[in-house]
């Protein structure tokens, strides 16, 4: 999820140069332009963990954090001038280290559909901000930590449960510069755990981003994320109660036009290893890049 | 529609394609996860608890002592609530489990009966930081001891 609001920031390429188009996609990175009939792209992600927030919000940094890769395979069409669909299909690699013992896996992760509902296009209704609702499935298609069969985990990567996104984005466009900001609300269905079954609060995340597109239409944008959950239960006799993550991202994104079809994006971004601004949470340094094609 | 691609944005698509191989094919397999060092219980518990139903009183001990990332082992002291008497012959089962991203571990535990109530449990496998519990059965009771892996 982080990474694909990371990269989705990355999105600005053509948002003042066109000032039909938006500046960001959402939960993944394939959005098309309003005049774009579909498209596909790869994105390649590096994650490395350098600590973690506990419970109480308290920082630890670490040396011997986990290394992620991730592939994500995308495609996106849209079905008509106000709605589009994109799919997602993550490949997800793991290098892991405890003591005397490492381990490189990799599996296929959870596989999303999106969908984007364009209420108002830019520029549409005068100065009123572009207004998009935004809905999306994920589905556990990756082995969840417990279903892992390589010795360390390192081929674990899916959640093990259903999650459904509902939320709403606003974009300004203010001659090259732009503003965008996102709110969402998810939910993942309950799954088993050990003597019970654990369900959970809903997850409410909040995105805002803003950059600038030269003439060139080479972008450059910030971006930060806030991410949190509530309190979930757990029937298991003794679980006590379940604090969900919270944590808060911020970073930086780029994005290049290789000519009308094809372009490449990159975002850095780092979650926050302040105490208090996060718990029950590895921190991770992340960069990425995607290349993406699209047919006008 | 426009379908041609400039030659720069040729080479840039190889490149990203290369690397993109490259990484997934960094997978493969691995012995299973074994303790870096010969397992080993101090005098001290690391905590004493009672049962869900309070019938038992749980002594816990780790190794190493506090628990880390990685495999580590526990020993259960399991003795009767109101007289203290060591109860031997219980059906114990343990799972590691962390509440806070509803997720195990990938490795199975294994529970040595000993005498005089104690039982080892080996291969607990806390792959990365955070709250972990080991939710444990003892015969229809439990304990739900939770570790801080820093």
């Amino acid at each position: 999820m982080l990474v694909a609001l990371a990269l989705g920031a990355a999105w600005p390429a053509d948002a003042a140069a066109q000032a039909c188009c938006g500046a960001n996609g959402l939960v993944i990175p394939a959005r098309l332009r309003v005049y774009d009939d579909y498209g596909f792209g790869v994105q390649a992600t590096g994650r490395q963990t350098y600590g973690s927030l506990a419970a109480d919000g308290t920082y630890h940094g670490t040396s011997t954090g986990d290394l992620v890769t991730e592939q994500d395979l995308f495609a996106m069409a849209r079905l008509s001038s106000r709605l589009q669909l994109a799919l997602l299909v993550p490949y997800v690699e793991t290098y892991r280290r405890i003591p005397g013992q490492s381990e490189w896996g990799g599996f296929f992760g959870d596989v999303t559909v999106n969908g984007r509902v364009e209420v108002a296009h830019s520029g549409e209704h005068g100065a009123w901000p572009a207004l998009t609702i935004l809905a999306g499935l994920t589905a556990p298609t990756g082995r969840a930590p417990d279903q892992a069969r390589n010795a360390l985990g390192t081929d674990a990567a899916g959640t093990g449960s259903f999650q459904g996104n509902l939320g709403l984005e606003v974009e300004r466009l203010f001659q090259h510069w732009f503003l965008l900001f996102d709110g969402w609300l998810s939910q993942r269905t309950s799954r088993a755990s050990p003597g019970g079954r654990q369900s959970f609060a809903p997850r409410l995340t909040a995105l805002l981003a803003g950059g600038y597109v030269f003439d060139s239409r080479l972008a450059a944008g910030a971006f930060a994320t806030v991410v949190g959950e509530g309190d979930g239960q757990d029937t298991a006799p003794g679980a006590g109660a379940v604090t969900g993550p919270r944590y808060a991202t911020a970073g930086l994104a780029g994005a290049v036009p290789l000519d009308q079809s094809w372009r490449l994006q990159a975002t850095a971004s780092a979650d926050l290893p302040l105490g208090g601004w996060g718990r029950n949470q590895p921190t991770t340094f992340a960069f990425s890049t995607s290349l993406v094609r699209v047919w006008p | 529609m426009y379908w041609g691609m400039s030659c720069s944005g040729r080479r840039v698509v190889l490149v990203a394609g290369v690397l993109c191989l490259a990484t997934v094919a960094g997978c493969g397999g691995a012995p299973a996860p074994a303790a870096p060092g010969p397992i080993s219980f101090g005098a001290e518990p690391l905590m004493v608890l009672p049962s869900t139903a309070g019938t038992k009183q749980i002594t816990i001990w780790t190794s190493p002592q506090p628990p880390v990332k990685g495999v580590n082992a526990v020993q259960l002291l399991v003795a009767d609530a109101p007289t203290g008497a060591p109860l031997d012959g219980l059906a114990v089962q343990a799972v590691p489990w962390m509440p806070s991203h509803a997720h195990g571990t990938s490795a199975r535990t294994q529970v040595l009966p000993q005498q005089g109530g104690l039982y080892q449990v080996d291969n607990v496998y806390l792959y990365m930081d955070g709250t972990w519990q080991l939710r444990t059965t003892l015969d229809d009771d439990t304990v739900v001891p939770e570790f801080d892996v820093p």
